[in-house]
């Protein structure tokens, strides 16, 4: 991975500023973007993310959701300055160590590729990025496969020729110019996969007693939650409740009586006053995940990209020239890119092929909004033949039955056939869990008198994530056609062949009479 | 004792069978149906499976342990239990605070279905690391 950044900044020659320069956020106000960050934000890596969508095609369901890749990643440079002036009045932040977040926070998603987390679903597959982490297992153990991208990125050679010529170019402008040096890009590039440790390169970890700077980029409550929260909650409309302002007031750290190395850990907690705001947190995650991220439509539409990026490798559709199955791939893309894929004279030339055809009906359908619609609905009240008393055995049955090797396609594929259709016009989708347990179990609230106590202690958040987990989810079963007739026939089968009982409510939800 | 087999392929993605929350499920039910096992607390759960790491490094997969004070935690253990709390792992009360199976009747269910996807030798190889789980969060010998 590491000639990943060759062909996006080979030709890349950042230019020389004298000054800030400032932008406007519709969340954050004005943003300072300072000299040292501009080379990047200027540079094709960054300004690609202008054409990745936040929250992929969630525009389909919430229209004003059109924000992207590169509005988040300033919102997050906005709030890392933020959240670092008020630490600095508990305790000493230095310019360095600020400029340092600062620009973590700015190119922590600088990998992140078409359609964000759907395309990462489709490439995270590919056996590299297991070897890698298996390979290096403390560095790479809470990172996300567009997380291992970025760390190749920042860490590559012609990102270190940017790096070095910024370098150089503000090396005596003040107030920052001279702090850094060549090593703190792979610093940076280990904040961003969350590792306290860099077993590639040791020097560049983040001190046990810079540990809350760390997770200030990757962490319980990061920069990126609190950005993405706000940010996919405005522009969904949805009236998410997060006191950003109270969280600055509560945000502290804690340093912990212990020895690594002959130093003593300081981790990011908040004070007992204000541990609401990480309920807040947590709560508006939940409704995100429920209203936006889980949302019907939103899950059809994420599912016909995945299956388009599939239909377009089988047919040996190069989107801008660049093969599918390289991770790399991906970094070079946006999400008209893969939209415009199949209808290039280039994809066109393999005439005849299945996988073309697909692939142009999956764009029109993602372009007109004539997305498959829902068949049935499985959530908690549809287990059993009573849905005020739902079985939870029926539930654990459908979840464990569908993670059986090549489920749950078959099933899919006996329900388009005893329904009359293609497979190819039914789909069934199993949204992964929600990820909140980081923040219940790792978040910590500290007292006046220096004792803590983690969050989960404080109130039983860990439970109230884990009924989510069990009882809230969905899972959706989505048909081209004839809905009413699918949905009859995958309850049939479900009852016949695996033992699983649903109710009524599952027609009902599908809203299949419509 | 019965025979080891090899450990499971952990470079396969969570989600296919014989992932780590496969073993979540299996560890605490084979638990509640051999050795008595009902209920463990959320920081505990977390501390135990460091112990478990320790004394059976090869039966379990690569996961780092953050230490925070007297808690720990470990992001690819965490992951896995949102996983498993979908079909073998009940939150218990009081306050939800607990993980257990929360009828002991269902542990045998549990254990069936993932047995069903992952075949018989992947339950026997964690055997031994059931007993130990009892062992370990039933007499809190790991709490902070």
């Amino acid at each position: 991975m590491a000639a990943v950044a060759d062909p996006i900044l080979s030709e890349y020659k950042p230019r020389r500023y004298r000054s800030s320069k400032v932008v406007r956020d519709v969340l954050w106000g004005m943003i300072d973007i300072l000299p040292q960050e501009l080379p990047f934000v200027d540079s094709p890596l960054f300004q690609r993310l202008r054409g990745v969508h936040q929250t992929s095609l969630a525009l389909l369901t919430y229209p004003c959701a059109g924000h992207s890749r590169s509005e988040h990643s300033l919102g997050c440079l906005a709030v890392a300055d933020r959240v670092l002036r008020a630490l600095a009045r508990r305790i000493p932040i230095t310019d360095k160590d600020r400029l340092i977040v600062r620009l973590a926070a700015l190119l922590h998603d600088c990998a992140h590729g078409p359609f964000s987390h759907t395309s990462e679903v489709f490439y995270e597959s590919n056996p590299i990025f297991s070897a890698v982490k298996a390979a290096h297992p403390v560095l790479f153990e809470r990172a996300s496969a567009s997380e291992m991208l970025t760390y190749s990125l920042i860490t590559s050679k012609p990102f270190g020729r940017i790096w070095d010529e910024m370098l150089s170019q503000y090396q005596g402008m003040p107030p920052y110019g001279g702090l850094l040096s060549g090593n703190d890009r792979w610093l940076i590039a280990t904040m961003i996969v969350g590792s306290d440790f860099n077993s590639e390169r040791p020097d560049a970890s983040p001190g046990p007693e810079h540990r809350f700077l760390r997770q200030l980029i990757n962490g319980p409550f990061d920069v990126d939650k609190l950005d993405y929260v706000a940010r996919d909650g405005y522009f969904t409309g949805l009236n998410l409740a997060i006191d950003v302002e109270r969280l600055l007031w509560v945000l502290d750290t804690i340093e912990f009586d212990a020895d690594e190395g002959g130093r003593k850990p300081r981790v990011l907690c908040v004070s007992a006053s204000g541990a609401t705001v990480l309920e807040q947190i947590l709560f508006s995650k939940m409704q995100l995940y429920s209203s936006v991220y889980h949302h019907h439509k939103v899950r059809a539409a994420h599912q016909a990209i995945l299956r388009l990026f599939t239909s377009l490798e089988k047919a040996q559709v190069r989107p801008q020239g660049l093969p599918l199955d390289d991770p790399a791939t991906y970094l070079r893309l946006q999400d008209a890119d893969i939209l415009h894929a199949c209808f290039q004279g280039q994809a066109t030339a393999v005439d005849g092929s299945d996988g073309l055809l697909q692939a142009q009906l999956l764009t029109r359908e993602i372009q007109d909004r004539t997305l498959p619609m829902r068949a049935l609905v499985l959530t908690h009240p549809v287990w059993g033949v009573n849905p005020r008393c739902a079985s939870d055995t029926d539930r654990k049955k459908w979840e464990a039955k569908m993670k059986a090797p090549g489920q749950p396609d078959r099933f899919a594929a006996e329900v388009a056939a005893a329904a009359g259709l293609a497979t190819e016009d039914v789909w069934v989708d199993i949204p992964g869990p929600a990820p909140l347990e980081g923040t219940a179990q790792e978040g910590i609230v500290k007292f006046d008198d220096q004792t803590y106590i983690a969050i989960g202690e404080m109130f039983p958040i860990g439970g109230w994530l884990s009924g989510y987990q069990a009882y809230r989810t969905m899972s959706y079963i989505f048909a081209r056609r004839s809905r009413k007739e699918v949905g009859r026939a995958a309850r049939q089968i479900l009852s016949r062949d695996y033992d699983i009982t649903t109710n009524e409510v599952s027609w009902k939800l599908a809203k299949a009479e419509e | 004792m019965p025979q080891a087999v090899a450990a499971p392929d952990w470079t396969r993605p969570l989600g296919e069978p014989g992932d780590l929350a496969d073993t979540i499920v299996v560890l605490l039910n084979l638990a509640a149906v051999e050795h008595g096992f009902h209920k463990v607390s959320r920081p505990d759960f977390y501390s135990v499976f460091l112990q478990l790491k320790e004394e059976f490094p090869e039966l379990l997969p690569p996961m780092v342990f953050t230490q925070t004070g007297d808690y720990v935690y470990s992001k690819a253990l965490g992951d896995a239990l949102e996983h498993a709390l979908r079909f073998g792992v009940d939150p218990l009360n009081p306050r939800f605070y607990y993980l257990g199976i929360l009828d002991p009747a269902d542990a045998p269910n549990n254990l069936q279905l993932v047995r069903e996807n992952t075949g018989a030798d992947f339950i026997e190889a964690l055997r031994p690391l059931a007993a130990r789980f009892a062992e370990l969060a039933g007499t809190g010998e790991v709490s902070a």
